[in-house]
């Protein structure tokens, strides 16, 4: 099997183009209303929240939390038969919107928590893409302050 | 009272029928329309699951039925109780009179539900993955979720993470779940998991197919078809079946409570529960006064989920009470009687509705002391029936 045979590719419409041609470079383009500013994933032709149809794209910082994830060890499908063991995240972007991906570079996933942060950028899906994956944020920079520990 | 279940009916259960899904739809109506005595001419409407491979057309031909009322529901599991809300309308407005409800699937032999294929498209070599929907869309599908099972194992890992609790205590309630009902299916000798019985260490045992979730975890996958018969109130105490109406129903939608989703509210969310708090309301019931609850349990930690969306356990409870009281005889509001989808059969929650029934007449094979209101629930979608 070479990689170029078995993947599950994901499928453009007229109005998450965008998104893919980003996701591509390992981007994350979160729709933003421009009439409430309110920012959803995935994509819509509308807004979600003021049914304005006035839509732009904004980059997501590609920070997050972990929201939930799954290992996943049974293959349920040929495209992903040599990925098993792999995980999924379910990430919730400090923009707002949850976003699924591969969570790749976990040693030991009992340490994988509700406060886990998580770093959005280009690597293997599971499928066999390069696009945006999570990997768990090195302890430092992306931190977000946390008010109750001491200085 | 506006409508009853006057009649149930359904095919032995395996994972190899060897028979055309048509042939089960017609055999699991058939015994239904027999149960009640209603002549097949009799009937004047039918409501399916847009996801069942049997349709109209095919079944008046073989019934030789002149309808004047049918309708669909959609998103698979979530038509359960949906099916009788439709046929209670079309009955209490006066559509129809007399209206069958079935779904017939060869859901091992034919259309496996656990696997992919059947979700992605094929183009130029390549899998497609189509449209938004998790699991298996454009947004998730590229990534590895392309199972019901995967998407409900990071709802199990979400609940626990809310319930504030260790991984080993939800992995004990889920093998709970599936222990009790596995339990229930060895008094039903129609049960696919008759015979089979499982305790905690094989339950353990079990591969994990995706974190938390092991193969115990998971509903089986069936072939076969269960079918009921709903009726006016005129019809329902003419027959010789006692009835058992539909004293209320509720078949909700609102952003991402489609049967599966991985965006919206985890479903014993705020917006689950004031559903249910409507439709006791309507049911004049408290949740405290159901009989039993067939909850839709495509995997063990929908149970839970259930159990705290519609009033049997305050959110982030369900697990200590599964733990404390279990779902079967020993527990204050019984689920899944018959064994449900994990041990009975998976008929996409049609034989979770004939259990209902069962239960209301007083002929489960695991019968309540004493028969009263029942709710049959998957997600925002729920009946409460009795007798
Ligand atoms: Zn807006």
């Amino acid at each position: 099997m070479t990689e170029s045979t078995l993947r599950i590719v994901p499928e453009a419409t007229e109005f998450n183009a965008p998104y893919w041609t980003a996701a591509r470079e390992g981007r994350v383009l979160l729709q933003r209303c421009v009439d409430c500013g309110l920012v959803w994933h995935p994509p819509a032709p509308t807004c979600p929240g003021c049914r304005s149809h006035a839509v732009s794209w904004v980059a997501s910082s590609g920070q997050g939390t972990l929201y939930s994830y799954t290992r996943v060890e049974h293959s349920v499908h040929p495209a992903v038969a040599d990925a098993v063991p792999y995980l999924v995240a379910l990430v919730e972007l400090d923009e707002g919107p949850r976003f699924v991906c591969t969570l790749i570079e976990v040693d030991d996933t009992s340490t994988l928590c509700a406060t886990t942060r998580v770093t959005v950028g280009l690597g293997p899906a599971a499928a066999g893409l390069q696009l945006p994956v999570a990997r768990c944020s090195r302890a430092g920079a992306d931190d977000p302050i946390d008010p109750t520990r001491p200085a | 009272m506006s409508a009853a279940v006057i009649g149930i009916g359904q095919t032995a259960y395996s994972r190899a029928s060897r028979r055309s899904e048509w042939s089960l739809a017609v055999e699991a109506i058939e015994r239904a329309l027999a149960d009640c005595g209603v002549a097949p001419g009799d009937v004047d409407g039918l409501v399916r699951y847009s996801y069942d491979a049997v349709d109209e057309a095919m079944l008046v031909r073989s019934f030789g039925w002149r309808l004047r009322y049918y309708s669909q529901t959609g998103y698979g599991g979530l038509g359960a109780p949906a099916v009788l809300a439709q046929a209670s309308a079309a009955v209490a407005s006066g559509q129809a009179r007399i209206v069958v409800c079935y779904r017939s699937l060869n859901g091992y032999s034919t259309t496996r539900y656990g696997r992919a294929e059947r979700s992605l498209g094929c183009a130029g070599g390549e899998f497609v993955a189509r449209g938004d929907r998790a699991p298996s869309g454009a947004f998730a599908g590229p990534y590895g979720l392309l199972s019901p099972g995967q998407v409900m194992a990071m709802w199990a890992r979400r609940y626990q993470w809310e319930a504030g609790i260790a991984e080993q205590d939800l992995v004990r309630a889920l093998s709970r779940v599936a222990i009790d009902q596995r339990a229930q299916a060895q008094r039903n000798p129609a049960a696919v998991m008759h015979g089979r019985p499982l305790n905690e260490d094989a339950y353990l045992a079990g591969r994990v197919i995706a974190s938390p979730l092991r193969v115990f975890d998971l509903a089986l996958e069936t072939d076969g078809a269960a079918a009921v018969v709903v009726a006016a109130p005129d019809v329902a105490r003419a027959v010789a079946t006692p009835p058992v109406w539909i004293t209320a129903a509720v078949v909700g939608m609102f952003a991402y409570a489609e049967s599966i989703s991985v965006y919206g509210e985890l479903r014993n969310g705020p917006t689950y529960r004031e559903i249910a708090e409507r439709l006791f309301a309507e049911a004049s019931v408290r949740p405290a006064d159901l009989r039993a609850a067939m909850i839709y349990d495509a995997t063990s930690v929908s149970v839970l989920l259930g159990m705290e969306a519609y009033g049997l356990a305050a959110p982030g409870t369900a697990w200590r009470a599964v733990l404390d009281h279990g779902i079967g005889d020993t527990a204050p509001v019984p689920v899944n009687t018959s064994g449900g989808h994990l041990s009975e059969a998976y008929v996409h929650g049609m034989n979770l509705v004939v259990e209902a029934v069962r239960q209301c007449r007083g002929s489960s094979s695991a019968q309540v002391e004493r028969s009263g209101p029942v709710l049959v629930s998957s997600g925002p979608s729920a009946v409460v029936l009795s007798p």
